[in-house]
């Protein structure tokens, strides 16, 4: 599993903190993400540039629930980010 | 001109996709702030079933370690004990990749190994130390030759160390070193760890002082141990020359100097069976009560016992009886131990804890049980006495003014003999002044 991998899948987890079974239902809506294991929070990119993929992820939440959720993908994943060089983050989570 | 801009909102239109979008946002701000404090009530509620459960420190430490470590993905978690001069470490957690560098490069932790200064400055300062130097981390929990291999892979560029207190003294340290800075941190963090420390240290707390509990009661059996068996060597020379003075082997005695002699012998006897009886409970509660288990008839035993105190109830003018019931009443057990221990103890506890009437002894077979029932109309069982009466040095409330001798051990004996053997014990009393009946079931051979 790569990080960009553990990356949206930590996302999901939290988002699921916060709304619920609501949060599989949003990431369900993301093309490139495909469902692994929901209970371990397993997710696979695939289909295109993972970090697009966990971009569109982000925005998709954003798109509902406003800027706090967009915090929210941050946050969760701080310490996934510190090891990863700037080019390789998701644009998504540097703003 | 707030006027002016308030008609100005006004006028705007606002969209219901816009309307729904503020809403929703507004509920997603509530449902994060509670889900912020449900991630840390869960975290501490983890820490806290730890605490619950652990009695060991080691075992303690590496549960907490483990759950810190997982839940904030840090690098290495670490916990310390501090005893006001030295440190030893007690459970250190890894995350994958740093673990996986001590694997590579073969680092080992040296308990040799000193304090790091980041934990020196928490323990002198009294309060939480931060650095964002590797080197300020090398020490007892995290090795130097880990230490040169993390710096030059910059997995660790921060660390925190908060000392646990318990009464103003620091007893422990715990170490976090994390992927990010202090800076990065997001508020979840940050709250959760203000809160664990605290938890922690009550943890740590609670297990050092049970250990120190454990290691003082084991002294003490220690010693109970020594003194009593020193005390039964003495006795047992006393009850000798009682026995010698009062059959003439140092020649022929005055009757009155006999009388006493026989009266001392009976009292040192006495003094022996209460120190067996303390020296029996250590063994116990040591496991080194060791039981001779061979098939024996029960119902001579009981006989015997119960034809053996009538002496003592007659003293008091007790009707002490024994009924049977047809069968066989073979047991497979040690005989002497429940002749003493169980047969003899309850008899005798019935007389003595009953000032006039009788006590009545029944014995029968129940299947593939032997019950043995003590019946007496004696001074019997108040409710509060009762959860205490096969407990070790369990004392009625009252029971010291009737029998004065009693240590307390003899029906918590009683108890760890029958099962040993495989039975119950068990007793029944309406209350104060009510009699008591006392049953013991043991499986027939």
């Amino acid at each position: 599993m790569s990080t960009l991998d553990q990356i949206a899948g930590k996302i999901i987890k939290e988002q699921e903190l916060v709304i619920g079974p609501l949060a599989w239902t949003e990431a369900g809506k993301v093309s490139g993400l495909s469902v692994v294991d929901k209970k371990k929070w397993q997710v696979e990119l695939k289909n295109g540039d993972p970090k697009e993929v966990v971009n569109r992820l982000v925005a998709q939440y954003e798109r509902l629930f406003g800027r706090a959720s967009h915090e929210v993908c941050k946050d969760a994943v701080a310490g996934l980010l510190a090891d990863l060089a700037p080019s390789e983050i998701p644009s998504s989570l540097l703003v | 001109m707030a006027d002016s801009e308030s008609t100005t909102q006004a006028q705007t239109p606002v969209s219901y996709e816009e309307q729904l979008k503020a809403a929703n946002e507004i509920v997603y701000k509530h449902g994060l702030e509670l889900a912020l404090k449900n991630k840390t009530l869960s975290l501490l509620g983890k820490l806290y079933e730890i605490a619950t459960k652990s009695l060991d420190q080691m075992e303690m430490a590496k549960q907490v370690t483990e759950v810190i470590q997982q839940e904030f993905d840090f690098e290495v978690v670490g916990i310390l004990r501090y005893d006001g001069v030295a440190f030893t470490p007690l459970a250190t957690a890894t995350s994958k990749r740093v673990l996986e560098l001590e694997v590579a490069e073969g680092i080992t932790h040296k308990h040799s190994e000193t304090a790091s200064a980041l934990v020196m400055q928490a323990v002198k300062a009294k309060a939480a130390a931060y650095s964002e130097k590797v080197e300020d981390v090398c020490g007892v929990l995290i090795p130097k030759e880990l230490c040169g291999v993390l710096q030059q892979d910059n997995f660790i560029r921060s660390s925190f160390a908060y000392p646990l207190f318990s009464n103003d003294q620091v007893q422990g340290v715990i170490l976090l070193s994390l992927n990010r800075v202090s800076d990065d941190l997001v508020q979840y963090e940050k709250e959760a760890m203000a809160s664990f420390v605290n938890v922690i240290a009550i943890t740590l707390d609670k297990v050092v002082l049970y250990e120190e509990l454990k290691f003082v009661n084991a002294q003490q059996e220690n010693l109970l141990h020594f003194i009593s068996h020193e005390v039964k060597g003495y006795l047992g020379k006393s009850a000798a020359a009682f026995a010698a003075i009062g059959e003439g082997d140092y020649g022929a005695v005055p009757d009155a100097l006999k009388g006493m002699a026989a009266t001392m012998l009976a009292d040192v006897r006495k003094g022996v069976d209460t120190v067996m009886d303390i020296l029996d409970s250590a063994n116990l509660k040591k496991g080194t009560f060791a039981y001779n288990k061979v098939k024996f008839d029960f119902k001579k035993a009981a006989t015997e016992t119960v034809n053996d105190l009538q002496g003592a109830a007659a003293e008091k003018k007790l009707a002490l009886t024994i009924e049977f019931a047809e069968g066989d009443y073979a047991v497979e057990g040690d005989e002497d131990k429940i002749r003493r221990h169980v047969l003899r103890n309850f008899v005798d506890n019935s007389i003595k804890y009953t000032p006039a009437g009788s006590v009545k002894v029944m014995v029968s077979r129940d299947g593939a049980a032997i019950k043995f029932v003590v019946e007496d109309t004696g001074v019997g069982i108040t409710k509060e006495d009762m959860p205490r009466m096969f407990t070790e040095g369990g004392h009625g409330k009252d029971s010291l003014k009737v029998n004065v001798h009693s240590t307390g051990y003899g029906l918590f004996i009683a108890k760890q003999v029958v099962t040993a053997h495989g039975g119950t014990v068990g007793v029944e009393s309406e209350g104060q002044g009510k009699g008591s009946r006392f049953t013991v079931t043991l499986p027939a051979a």
